[in-house]
């Protein structure tokens, strides 16, 4: 072993380690994201281009305006909205899941994988099969007479929650699974020698001991939602706006980088802040 | 000795040398010529038509193809400016006008692109700032099972018949912005006063089954039969129709818009002649039938003889190029901000 990763030196082996992943992420990650955020303060003039210089206007555009406001509070409740639906289905599969052995265990866990093995717009396209007025899931109702005229599922916040709920419960699933497999079983048998019932034994135990893993899959899960971009586009469409399909707007087919770059910057300071927060109360948890 | 380490060290360099002798080729005989295009269905038609017959009536050329999208290749061509890497863009009108205006293209002539003078008077552009190789037409789209007698104008999305039943491309895309310019037309109004085709949108909404921005999506409510009608372009509905969905595309009364494919040589290329080369061949007589073939672009070389098959399906000739309209791109481009903050809080929302 080289001299300089024992004794003498030890407190430059972590930055050695360190070092690429920092690198990498300085340079193609806070770079960008710097210059992206010196863009949210430029001014932009339709036909002529990106105006330097130094101003709050578009962020005032967006927070003085209530069809912005209301896009990005619209957002947020998607997130809420996709992060109980996967909690609901997600903590029972979990559960399932740690208590599961060998292949038995493989085999649930490769299926909880699958969503993520299809690329995202394939998998929306395949949505868009089953979800139409057309598609599978109403053609196999209305044949049945279970009834009467078409569900609305494609077109609306229905779908867009469907789908995403679907793509991102492995993150909700896998990470709960984990924080259950940690729980140390002579917990549980200390628990039922002690007389507990099961509810009791949820609530006491599994349920809090569970919780970081709760926290960090909802944070996933809240998070792959508010930058989730191909799956509200084709499901939902123009109808439902989120922050990502007018950030695109504003970029893409409008060329208004910086008032783009200035949305862009709302979400991720709205994200930061909700994850800061949920770290906390994680931390606060375990040192209580 | 050790035999097999030995050949394999053999091996190894046989291997090494094998690749210096290949680069070696390929950097002495090759030119490599990098070209943009729209990509997907559109990008295996122009590989026949034009990529591969290229290459083998030039040997010496090597064409590398790149997807970008028009708003992309905009970007890149500004940021390439001092050092161009990408040497032929494919845009639009609109995009290409642009890069003329701001001094980013190489001109062609009729004596570097002899194919230029074979054109339809009607494609020729100022100074020849860059090469038009063909044109759809903004068309209506409709199911011909569902929708009897074919629609006739654009009135007939207002038809309570089709309520449900129809898709209004949103007014980001190309497709909807023709829409709604045709839409001013069809109300009788000019760019600068656009509230009557608001006022006719936000009684067309309730109707609008969903507002797509790519031509996938279009293709995918037709032949899942969710929307009967819907505005378009002619090669996407030909194109459709040709995998057996039901579709057929008119031009309503109210006339058509062509929407148009350039080819612009970014200025400071390094391989010009292959540049020239290549944008002549795409507007050659051979090119433009197999294009019209494979991918159903209408020919703007008035040279080529389509076959009667294709001559059918798709927009051509003369009298159709004469009925198609090319609306002010410049200024529509200046209001579309504004068109598109209100579309997105009065008819979206």
């Amino acid at each position: 072993m080289p001299s300089w990763f024992s004794k003498p030196h030890r407190s430059f082996a972590p930055w050695a380690l360190l070092g690429p992943n920092l690198l990498l992420l300085l340079l193609c990650m806070a770079g960008p994201l710097l210059l992206l955020a010196r863009i949210s303060f430029m001014g932009y003039e339709a036909g002529h281009g990106i105006i330097p210089a130094w101003q709050l206007a578009n962020y005032k555009k967006f927070f003085f305006d209530p069809f912005y406001r209301g896009i990005l509070w619209g957002t947020l409740l998607l997130g809420a909205e996709v992060t109980a639906l996967c909690l609901v289905l997600g903590f029972p599969l979990a559960y399932a899941l740690s208590r599961a052995r060998g292949l038995k265990r493989a085999v649930l866990f490769f299926c909880i994988l699958m969503p993520l093995l299809t690329s995202t717009v394939v998998r929306t396209f395949g949505w868009m099969i089953l979800l139409g007025n057309n598609g599978f899931i109403n053609h196999t109702l209305l044949r049945f007479h279970l009834i009467a005229a078409p569900l609305r599922l494609m077109y609306n916040v229905t779908g867009v929650l469907i789908a995403l709920g679907e793509v991102l419960l492995p993150f909700m699933v896998l990470s709960i699974d984990t924080a259950l497999l940690n729980i140390n079983p002579s917990l549980y048998e200390a628990a039922r020698n002690l007389g507990a019932r099961d509810t009791r034994i949820f609530f006491r135990i599994t349920l809090p001991l569970s919780l970081p893993g709760i926290v960090s899959g909802c944070v996933l899960v809240f998070t792959g939602t508010l930058s989730a971009f191909v799956t509200p586009t084709l499901i939902a469409g123009a109808r439902f706006k989120v922050m990502s399909t007018i950030i695109y707007q504003q970029a893409m087919a409008l060329l208004d980088w910086p008032f783009g770059a200035a949305i862009a910057f709302t979400m991720l300071i709205a994200i930061l802040i909700l994850f800061v927060a949920s770290l906390r109360l994680t931390e606060r948890r375990r040192s209580a | 000795m050790n035999i097999r380490g030995l050949s394999r060290r053999i091996a190894l360099a046989l291997f090494a040398a094998l690749l210096l002798a290949l680069g070696a080729q390929s950097a002495r005989a090759q030119t490599e010529l990098v070209v943009t295009n729209y990509g997907g269905t559109f990008e295996d038609g122009w590989r026949k038509a034009v990529v591969e017959p290229f290459e083998k009536a030039h040997p010496d050329i090597k064409i590398k193809l790149v997807q970008k999208l028009v708003f992309e290749s905009m970007a890149l061509m500004r940021a390439q400016k001092d050092d161009v890497k990408i040497d032929v863009f494919m845009m639009d009108e609109v995009g290409a006008a642009q890069a003329t205006a701001e001094g980013l293209v190489q001109p062609v002539s009729v004596k570097s692109v002899p194919h230029l003078a074979d054109l339809y008077p009607e494609f020729r552009v100022p100074g020849d700032s860059f090469a038009k190789f063909m044109y759809v037409a903004a068309v209506i789209a409709y199911n011909t099972q569902q929708v009897k007698p074919a629609p006739q104008s654009y009135k007939d999305f207002w038809n309570a018949q089709y309520t449900g039943r129809i898709a209004i491309n949103n007014l980001d895309s190309a497709t909807g912005l023709s829409f709604f310019l045709m839409l001013l037309k069809t109300e009788g109004t000019a760019m600068d006063r656009p509230d009557p085709a608001f006022a006719a949108m936000k009684q067309l909404k309730p109707g609008i089954l969903t507002f797509p921005e790519q031509h996938a999506q279009l293709a995918q409510l037709f032949t899942q039969g969710d929307i009967v009608m819907a505005p378009w372009v002619s090669d996407r509905v030909v194109g459709l129709a040709s995998k057996g969905v039901p579709v057929a595309w008119v031009l309503p009364k109210e006339g058509g818009i062509l929407q148009e494919g350039g080819l612009v040589i970014a200025k400071g290329t390094k391989k010009l002649q292959a540049a020239l080369q290549y944008v002549n061949f795409a507007l050659s007589v051979e090119a433009q039938a197999a294009n019209a073939k494979y991918t159903f672009l209408s020919p703007t070389n008035s040279k080529v003889v389509l076959d009667p098959q294709t001559a059918a399906k798709i927009p051509n000739g003369l009298k159709i190029i004469k009925t198609l309209t090319r609306p002010d791109w410049k200024r529509a481009n200046e209001l579309r901000p504004q068109w598109i903050d209100r579309w997105n809080r009065e008819v979206t929302q």
